[in-house]
């Protein structure tokens, strides 16, 4: 027997060798018979995002994000340093200042005294909340909201600042916060762009607010932000022309599927389903979209509570009623810049209009997605790009003043949605130039923002140009302590 | 045996290709449904494997009593039936891992597993009596752990300690002893893994009570009732930096809370036995001990216990106006949210009874819902969020409501909804917020509702304090402010219900005047404005806002330009645009209602009044500036007029000088050119720009 077998084994020849072969491939071809997608070739990016997955569950299902663009002024609104009315006047200690960089604006500027806000500040709620006068309304939501004193960035003029504030990074050309939300977690309402985005500005030193912050950077472009406009058509083109009803529109668009289909089979470019998709997701806009953007069914006192602006488009008021309505109806990131805010000079004068503009409407979006009892499922994030200084911009006088850009320390207000409600987070030193306690930097915020929405910043990736991408990056920690 | 030597060869040799080939691409294979089947077998077939090897194992160690020659037949043949059992095993069970998501513990048995597969195959080739051994026995060690590992699947994977940890895992409630359910556990996790009884770092023991109470080399472990001297928590409390600081850098640290517990119980006295009924009302320990015991709770209640809902029953739920989503992948409730009034089906609502265990989240906020929603909406007892926001329901439909048990938030805001919803929300012991804002609910009501349930809170919402607002000024509805003799103006305001009174002699408008009512022809001989003012009770009245109209004039029957303008990307070309009566907006070059002209391609138009023509006296020539533009851009503007086109004669024309100018914000002008009173059929206007410069034009009037 072990003759045998040793003899067999030595016979291994040529056709032993091809027959054993026929059945290596054999086997191999039988496990192939599993793959179905074996011959189809590359999967398209389309069919990799990770649409609607959640890393947990969570509260937030929307966010209303109200940036106030043009950075107001931290001293006068939410951190409260009587200490500066004290030093009035005064030079900014270099121990203080620790050789931070400023702008061209105030770099050749002599000495940096110090001013203290001109406005009262009061505690409130029983949170006891300190806010300016220049707030009234949103004093009296201050349980509702939590107050983070201590943000900081890395940019200091208003462009890159803004870009970092809205996708990660000071350079254009990433996805904005809204596109990455869209992209992790799809739209809640399929006749709604998942991101849209709302401007509106205020009477004083306005900065510039660019499309490319919307932008879908590299992801799909079904991932940008829809503009509203202030028009009468809030979404421009949306009607039918004239002579062409809905039916027809509808036969019409079908077959321009199918012929964007032939294109997609021949060039299989994802963009063309894309695009594909956006026409009906347009067709259906055209019955959603008047629904929600028609203001003027709104009742008496929602109209009170915003303030008569709201009925004029193209106003904060206008804008916060709709980011409510858009909100309400499942639109995953409503995005609202109010221009204004760079109170260089004239602080004194300018900042109280700029309040004034969106005091009550803030407060109101608030109170309003409370007693919906949408609160709980939306986050609304209220803030600008950086801060401002501690000493004043040109010539300091008893009723005239201006703070520059400050990146060091600002605040901004978070409200619903999982967060803590009824605190303040962080603190500055008692000149609120530095933070003391509890920093919080733009890539934290984002990504407590993606936690609070149920995604893992960590894991929220696209692959571009052979690396992995996150809105934060490589950076960014969930501030645990601000959650609910 | 020559036959089954080369036919089993060759088949093992096929198999493990195609195991290869599996573990290749595992990623994209999938297994068609009635291949699962058999992969399901795997638990089945496994045992045909492990009881070979283990065969040849113990034939292994019986060498010496069998004759050689048997042996060698017996165990060759034994060595290709393992081999073929434990590859097709393997396969069976690549099969059923593919059906799951893949665990950590699988991944180890599915590795392993083939590892032996591979063993046992190259164990058909080995010729050399110790090698062979070797192999045999790795690959029965090998078998020892992929079967404990695969058990761990089936059965979980403490299913052997199971029995010993069952004793640790005792409920913890109130007559807990605070030791065995609070301290121990911090203990436990924090301490003994170098404190125990094989590795007694500082001769100290921390398994057990008794063992504590011993110490270590550096004395007793704590001072009953004096946790500051207690060397527990000094150590604890030391910098982390610190040497002799417990537990030592690197490793777990206590959390503050668990230090406030700690201390809390070596105050009261570091008791073994004492629970929290054996604790005064207010004892600081007990406070600590009540939260922990919450939370534990809470954690227990937001498990849900229903089953997975089928995958392919959410996504054939799924359409544009319906979205249907877990809450997450690890849990099986689902929100449901359906938009959209004017697209809503009532089978929206009632096509979702496969998920109705499911459903713990519903919004159906503005949607005109009926009965049988209402009934559908009873059957869902998991329900915890029911918007109903600003639908129709009222307090009757709201009955079938009382079998949702589980409701926490109801939202009933903008309803039909009165106070006798008191007895429906008895039903509903969970309820946490009603929201009830914008209802007949009386502020009365309102309080009797929060007076007898002192559980719930009730969301009125916002309640004007009676502040006034100043209102916006009325808006010209109609839009057009050049206007034909025929047409009617309309005015018109956002907010519902807004008086709007208004005065034509130029007076102000104030309370007494002219209330509008309808649409109103203008009088273009009173070159007076229209005054408007806005009115409602309980707000203060608007500005008082202007508006001026035009008359139309005559409008040519045609309109021809030599050249179209360089702007025609715009709605309209300059032959439609400079006669549409729609005036083009602040600042040229700002919106599609101008058209441009250089001093090449200038304004060169006819228009043609066909064969009964008006009576014209004067042509007006608008025209504007770019926002930055600060010279005069107009050089020359001529009419031409006769009855023959070609043989027109001039009438009129004006030249003007590159000077610099002042221009009211939004850059409109206007020349306005009086012509001897004629009934000419042809009137030609030619407008030429200076140098480099542009000519905005947006309409030209002839009256």
């Amino acid at each position: 027997m072990d003759k045998e077998i040793f003899e067999h084994r030595l016979n291994v020849n040529r056709r032993h060798f091809l027959g054993k072969m026929a059945m290596g491939v054999g086997g191999a071809a039988l496990g192939s018979l599993l793959i179905p997608d074996l011959f189809k070739g590359p999967k398209t990016i389309e069919d990799q995002l990770p649409l609607g997955i959640k890393h947990f569950a969570t509260k937030a299902k929307r966010i209303i994000m109200l940036t106030q663009n043009g950075a107001p002024s931290q001293l006068e609104s939410f951190d409260y340093k009587p200490k500066l009315n004290d030093m009035f006047g005064q030079d900014l200690p270099d121990s203080i200042r620790q050789g931070q960089r400023l702008t061209g604006m105030t770099a050749n500027q002599k000495n940096f005294p110090l001013v203290g806000s001109k406005f009262d500040f009061k505690q409130h709620g029983k949170s006891g909340t300190w806010v300016s006068d220049l707030f009234p309304n949103i004093a009296k939501i201050t349980d509702d909201i939590c107050v983070i004193k201590s943000m900081h960035t890395d940019a200091i003029n208003h462009d890159p600042a803004l870009t970092f504030l809205q996708t990660g990074s000071q350079q254009g050309n990433r996805p904005s916060m809204g596109s990455w939300l869209s992209y992790g977690l799809g739209s809640e309402n399929k006749n709604l762009p998942a991101f849209c985005v709302l401007l509106s500005k205020g009477s004083g030193n306005g900065q510039g607010v660019y499309s490319k912050l919307w932008s879908n950077g590299f992801l799909d472009s079904t991932h940008q932000g829809v503009q509203l406009s202030a028009s009468e058509d809030p979404i421009l083109y949306l009607n039918n022309p004239d002579g062409m009803d809905k039916a027809q529109r509808k036969k019409m668009l079908d077959h321009l599927a199918k012929l964007n289909n032939l294109g997609h089979a021949e060039f299989g470019d994802p963009e063309i389903h894309s695009k594909i998709k956006q026409y009906e997701m347009a067709f259906r806009m055209q019955t959603a979209v008047p629904e929600i953007t028609d203001l003027s069914k709104e009742p008496d006192h929602i109209t009170k509570m915003y303030g008569a602006d709201s009925m004029i488009p193209g106003t904060y008021a206008s804008n916060c009623l709709l980011a409510r309505k858009l909100s309400e109806s499942g639109v995953r990131f409503v995005q609202l810049y109010h221009q204004g805010w760079d109170q260089h000079g004239n602080l004194q004068r300018d900042m109280p209009k700029q309040a004034l503009d969106v005091d009550k409407a803030s407060a109101a979006l608030i109170t309003d997605l409370k007693q919906r009892g949408l609160l709980d499922e939306t986050l609304v994030i209220w803030g600008g790009e950086f801060g401002r200084t501690n000493y004043c911009q040109g010539k300091l006088t008893k009723d005239n003043y201006g703070r520059d850009h400050h990146p060091r320390a600002f605040s901004m207000f978070m409200a619903g949605g999982g967060v803590k409600a009824g605190t303040s987070y962080g603190k500055t030193d008692e000149l609120g130039y530095n933070i003391i306690e509890n920093p919080v930097h733009i890539h934290d915020l984002h990504a407590t923002i993606l936690h609070l929405m149920g995604l893992d910043h960590e894991k929220l990736t696209y692959k571009h140009l052979g690396r992995r991408f996150r809105l934060t990056d490589v950076h960014g920690h969930v501030v645990k302590d601000i959650l609910a | 045996m020559k036959k089954l030597e080369s036919i089993s060869s060759n088949l093992l040799f096929l198999f493990h290709c195609f195991l290869v080939m599996l573990l290749i691409f595992e990623n994209s294979v999938s297994i068609p449904y009635w291949l699962q089947p058999l992969g399901r077998m795997h638990p089945l077939i496994l045992h045909f494997p492990i009881a070979f090897i283990v065969l040849l194992v113990i034939l292994s160690f019986l060498k010496k009593q069998i004759d050689s020659k048997s042996f060698q037949k017996i165990n060759r043949f034994l060595v290709l039936f393992t081999s073929f059992t434990t590859v097709i095993a393997t396969i069976m069970g690549l099969f059923l891992s593919l059906e799951s998501t893949p665990t950590e513990l699988m991944t180890l048995h599915k590795w392993i597993g083939v590892v032996v597969s591979f063993l046992i195959y190259f164990l058909t080739f080995i010729k050399k009596e110790t090698l062979y051994k070797t192999v045999l026995y790795i690959g029965f060690i090998c078998v020892l752990f992929t079967g404990h590992f695969g058990a761990g699947l089936t059965h979980g994977a403490n299913f052997i300690t199971e029995p010993l940890a069952k004793v640790e895992s005792i409920e913890i409630n109130e007559n807990t002893p605070i030791f065995i359910g609070f301290v121990k556990p911090i203990l436990d996790a924090k301490c003994v893994s170098c404190h125990n009884a094989e590795k007694q770092k500082g001769d100290l023991d921390m398994t057990s009570f008794e063992k504590m109470m011993l110490g270590g080399k550096k004395g007793k472990l704590w001072i009953s009732k004096n946790p500051e001297e207690s060397s527990l928590l000094k150590r604890a409390h030391l910098p982390i930096e610190h040497e002799k600081h417990m537990p030592p850098e690197g490793k777990k640290q206590l959390t503050s809370e668990e230090i406030k517990l700690l201390s809390a119980w070596i105050n009261q006295g570091a008791n073994e036995k004492i629970t929290l009924t054996d604790l005064p009302a207010n004892d600081a320990l007990g406070v600590l001990i009540k939260s922990r015991l919450k939370t534990i709770d809470n954690k227990k209640k937001l498990a849900y216990t229903f089953d997975f809902a089928d995958k392919k029953d959410i996504e054939a739920l799924e359409n544009p106006f319906r979205t249907v989503i877990q809450k997450s992948p690890s849990s099986p409730a689902i929100d449901v949210v359906i938009h959209g009034r004017q697209t809503f089906k009532q089978e929206f609502i009632t096509d979702l009874s496969k998920i109705k265990k499911q459903i713990v989240s519903l919004n159906l906020s503005y949607l005109p819902i009926d009965k049988n929603s209402i009934n559908f909406i009873s059957s869902l007892h998991n329900l915890e969020d029911l918007l109903l926001n600003f639908t129709n329901v009222n307090t009757e439909d709201l009955e079938a409501i009382k079998t949702c048990s589980n409701l926490k938030n109801l939202g009933l805001s903008g309803t039909q909804v009165d106070a006798n919803i008191a007895p429906i929300l008895k039903h509903l012991p969970k309820l946490n917020n009603v929201f009830i804002w914008n209802t007949s609910i009386s502020e009365d009501d309102i309080k009797i509702l929060k007076s007898e349930f002192t559980t719930i809170n009730f969301e009125t919402g916002f309640i004007s304090l009676g502040d006034t607002l100043q209102l916006t000024p009325p808006i010209l509805v109609s839009k057009k402010t050049i206007l034909d003799k025929e047409e009617f103006i309309e005015l018109g305001h956002k907010i519902q219900n807004v008086e709007i009174r208004y005065t034509t002699d130029g007076s102000k408008p104030d309370s007494t005047s002219t209330l509008y009512k309808r649409p109103l022809k203008i009088d273009f001989a009173n070159k007076k404005p229209i005054k408007t003012i806005a009115y409602k009770k309980n707000w203060l009245a608007s500005e008082i806002k202007d508006y001026s109209f035009s008359d139309k004039g005559y409008t040519p029957e045609k309109f021809e330009l030599i050249h179209q303008g360089l702007n025609s990307e715009f709605i309209g070309e300059a032959k439609t645009i400079l006669i549409d009566h729609i005036k083009g907006g602040k600042y040229a070059n700002s919106s599609p209602f101008w058209a441009t002209f250089s001093e090449k391609n200038y304004l060169n138009a006819v228009a043609d009044f066909g064969a009964n023509p008006p009576d014209i006296k004067k042509v007006i020539f608008s025209y504007g500036m770019r926002n930055n533009q600060k010279k005069e851009s107009l050089a020359l503007l001529e009419i031409w007029a006769g009855e023959n086109k070609n043989n027109l004669s001039l009438i009129k024309h004006i030249k003007k000088n590159h000077n610099k100018i002042i221009v009211e914000k939004g850059g409109q002008r206007q020349i306005t050119l009086e012509i001897p009173k004629s009934k000419n059929r042809y009137y030609k206007i030619v407008g030429i720009p200076h140098k480099k410069e542009k000519l905005y034009v947006d309409q030209v009037f002839f009256y």
